[in-house]
């Protein structure tokens, strides 16, 4: 199921998020090292405040981990564990100086926190971000309420409160927001997009189907109609005139089923314009492709066009098969360029493969490239 | 379902959720020196903060124009009347609390934070920046000069000065971020647009095989047939008709029957039923067929069409000339079964003549988004259930093409 996420809606609007993602939640993880390291007071407390660092870069790195292009998509269970991670983080680090006056947790753990929040953005739910942000909201505001009857004399605890909030409510808010606009602005750009295909295709369907016709009236003009004009002129039906009916109407068939067996997967590959001379085979013997959705057979068609009008690239095939209530695909072609280029090439287009496909799997071992993936047959 | 913003828009949207996000924070800031304002004002009732809150109220309005209208008027008149809110909240708090009761400069610092996240008018990584910088800048110049007027030191703010890091940070990150994607975003647009015009051209050609093969290959197949010389006058007028469409440069249509009577009389299907009682058939209409009065025009035509093609597969191959079109519906969708008691056949063994029952049956059915389920035994007769929506389709681009 498709969720309202960007990852999911806008695949290559979040080709580059896993980037951003990493620099910002390394970025939590050094500004809480560095305030843990400058503001830690207690000794005593030191293994616990060891334990919250390492529960915060574990969040990081699972993080890290499971927002890649090629794990798509980073479901709401992760979204969970990394957070519980990094509240678990502030929760032992506020544990650790409960008893003392260090503000260690205080000083790091709002903007943390936002920061993972800012992080998720792109892979999860507006409503969801702002949801699970209410967790760590109440865990450090609750800790700071509690902590400022000992140690905040002379300010309002309510004051604390905000100041300690404001940072994580701030980011959250932000993220919530920036998700939300760019989805709506992708679903009005989906409607207009919608309603730009539905005037094109009204025009192009006169103009297709004109093509087709003359296409057909040609095929059929050369033999169907002198035969049908002698027989409109004569009225007289000879043996030989049967015969040649009947063979007519076989090669006429011949031609029409050869168009009928042609499945969308060849005529997709007919459309790339190869500058190498790459002749694309496709092998769909069950028509399997024709149980693809909309969105799978455009990312498909877009990938393997990528592939064969690369200049380097010199033979493409794809074979698909049944396997239970599964399809299998597998892409193999020979292109020959260095790995980091093949990768800057086509990692958009498999980026996107794996938001709409149930698995993806991509081997290079230049010149050599397997992509398998599959989809479910509806 | 697209698979990415259009390449030309996707600047203009990150800026405007950029700029969103921004007034989105500021607000929250904004909220928050209010909610220390009145935490200060009850903790030290004898204080005068309300001129600081005062101060806010302004600011909150031309927050809430900006984020309606992101123009430049805007997003000046934020700076100018977040200068003055600034200057005058500093002014208020200092003169009320020495600078070192209040919590990390936290109070001071969040209608700064705000004025600096004025996300202002314009598109592109450099002019978010670029307000960013100015609205930290208006609103450190305008809190150090209300700390100058009160005679208080003018310190180092280490929380703006960190936010302001942060806030330009996550600006250059998502903007790297934004642009990850453009190497892509040509390729799945042209696949798009290719996936429009490739469900076209299989509907359509697919609609014209099918017509080919309810004309001109009966045709050719009842001439086959003709055991006598002369030709007939039915299959002469077909002959005629058939080289009016090769000639014709309008797309292959059918004859239409004349329009007469109630939904079911008008309808291809009935059209079908005595066409297929002219070629001898007899044919036992039951069930609800004033049903097919609630389908669409196309929809209705294409049924007509795939129940024409099964009588006609009754006529030629079942061996005998009754038949039975039954009609059903239920609140989406309209049933139509043919069902014939003769020798029936095994679908897949007639695979190289399967052309009829692949374009003019299901292929027909499966362009208005019906489908089509069979059931044949050899010796006992053959029955072909076609199902359609009541609702059309409104776009094969949305539906696979099924070429089978």
């Amino acid at each position: 199921m498709i969720e309202r996420t960007r990852q999911q809606r806008d695949p290559t609007g979040t080709l580059g998020s896993n980037a951003t993602g990493t620099a910002l939640v390394v970025i939590a993880v050094v500004w809480a090292l560095v305030v843990t390291v400058a503001g830690s007071i207690d000794p005593r407390a030191f293994g616990l405040q060891a334990v919250s660092l390492f529960l915060l870069m574990a969040a990081a790195a699972l993080f890290v981990w499971s927002s890649t292009p090629f794990r798509a998509p980073l479901r709401r269970s992760s979204h969970a564990l990394i957070l519980g991670l990094a509240v678990a983080a502030v929760g032992v680090s506020a544990a650790a100086t409960w008893q003392t006056s260090d503000t260690v947790s205080a000083g790091w753990a709002s903007v943390s926190i936002g920061l993972f929040i800012v992080a998720l953005a792109p892979y999860r739910p507006a409503a969801e971000l702002f949801a699970f942000s209410l967790v760590p909201t109440l865990v450090i505001g609750g800790a700071a309420f509690l902590r400022s009857a000992s140690f905040n004399a002379g300010t309002p605890r309510l004051a604390v409160v905000v100041a300690a909030v404001v940072p994580l409510v701030g980011l959250s808010a932000a993220a919530t927001r920036y998700t939300n606009v760019m989805l709506v602005a992708l679903e009005q750009s989906e409607e207009r997009a919608g309603d730009v295909a539905s005037r094109r295709e009204d025009e192009l369907r006169a103009d297709i189907s004109l093509a087709v016709q003359r296409n057909r009236a040609t095929i059929l003009g050369r033999e169907v109609a002198p035969f049908f004009e002698r027989l409109l002129e004569r009225k007289k039906l000879t043996d030989d005139d049967r015969q040649t009916a009947r063979t007519i109407a076989e090669s006429i068939r011949d031609v029409m089923i050869a168009d009928a067996d042609r499945s969308w997967l060849e005529a997709a590959l007919l459309d790339a314009k190869s500058s190498n001379g790459v002749r694309p085979v496709a092998h769909d013997p069950d028509a399997l492709a024709t149980a693809m959705d909309p969105r799978q057979r455009t990312a498909l068609r877009a990938l393997a066009v990528a592939i064969i009008e690369e200049p380097a690239a010199s033979t493409f095939s794809i074979e698909l098969s049944r396997a239970g209530d599964m399809s299998s695909g597998i892409i193999r072609a020979r292109v020959d360029l260095p790995e980091s280029v093949a990768h800057a090439q086509f990692d958009p287009f498999l980026a996107v493969m794996r938001i709409v496909f149930s698995t993806l799997a991509v081997e290079y071992d230049r010149p050599n490239m397997i992509v398998r993936f599959s989809f479910v047959l509806s | 379902m697209t698979l990415a913003i259009p390449s030309q828009l996707a600047p203009r949207t990150v800026s405007r959720a950029l700029a969103r996000a921004e007034h989105v924070t500021g607000f929250v800031c904004i909220v928050g020196a209010m909610i220390m304002a009145i935490a200060f004002q009850i903790d030290s009732p004898d204080a005068r903060l309300w001129p600081a809150m005062l101060a806010l109220i302004p600011l909150t309005a031309t927050l809430i124009l900006l984020d309606r209208s992101r123009t430049l008027g805007l997003s000046l008149a934020y700076l100018v009347v977040g200068a003055a809110a600034v200057y005058w909240y500093t002014l208020v708090f200092v003169g009320e609390f020495p600078l070192r009761d209040l919590p990390g400069a936290f109070v001071l610092a969040l209608p700064k934070i705000a004025v600096m996240l004025v996300g202002g008018s314009g598109t592109g990584a450099a002019v978010g920046l670029g307000w960013v910088s100015g609205g930290f800048l208006v609103a450190t110049i305008a809190s150090s000069a209300a700390l100058v007027q009160t005679g208080v030191a003018v310190r180092f703010d280490f929380v703006t000065v960190a936010i302001y890091a942060v806030a330009a940070l996550i600006l250059i990150l998502v903007w790297l971020d934004s642009r990850a994607g453009r190497r892509a975003r040509p390729g799945i647009s042209r696949a798009t647009s290719e996936e429009i015009v490739a469900g076209i051209r299989t509907k359509e050609e697919r609609r014209s095989t099918a017509i080919v093969h309810d004309t001109i290959l009966s045709d050719l197949a009842a001439i086959a047939a003709t055991p006598t010389t002369e030709i007939p006058r039915q299959t002469l007028g077909d002959i005629a008709r058939d080289l009016e469409s090769l000639h014709s440069v309008a797309p292959m249509e059918l004859p239409a029957a004349a329009d007469d009577g109630a939904a079911w009389q008008r309808s291809a299907t009935f059209r079908a039923v005595l066409e297929g009682g002219v070629g001898g058939l007899q044919i036992e209409c039951t069930g609800d067929v004033s049903a097919i009065g609630r389908l669409d025009p196309d929809v209705e035509g294409q049924l007509g069409l795939a129940v024409r093609q099964c009588l006609a597969n009754v006529l030629k191959h079942s061996g005998v000339t009754e038949a039975e079109v039954a009609v059903q519906s239920s609140d989406s969708d309209v049933m139509v079964m043919v069902i014939d008691g003769g020798v029936g056949f095994t679908e897949s063994e007639v695979a190289a003549d399967r052309l009829g029952l692949r374009t003019s049956i299901r292929g027909r059915v499966a362009d208005v988004g019906g489908s089509v389920q069979l059931w044949s035994t050899p010796g006992r007769g053959t029955s072909v259930l076609i199902r359609v929506p009541v609702r059309a389709l409104n776009s094969e681009a949305e539906r696979p093409e099924d070429r089978t």
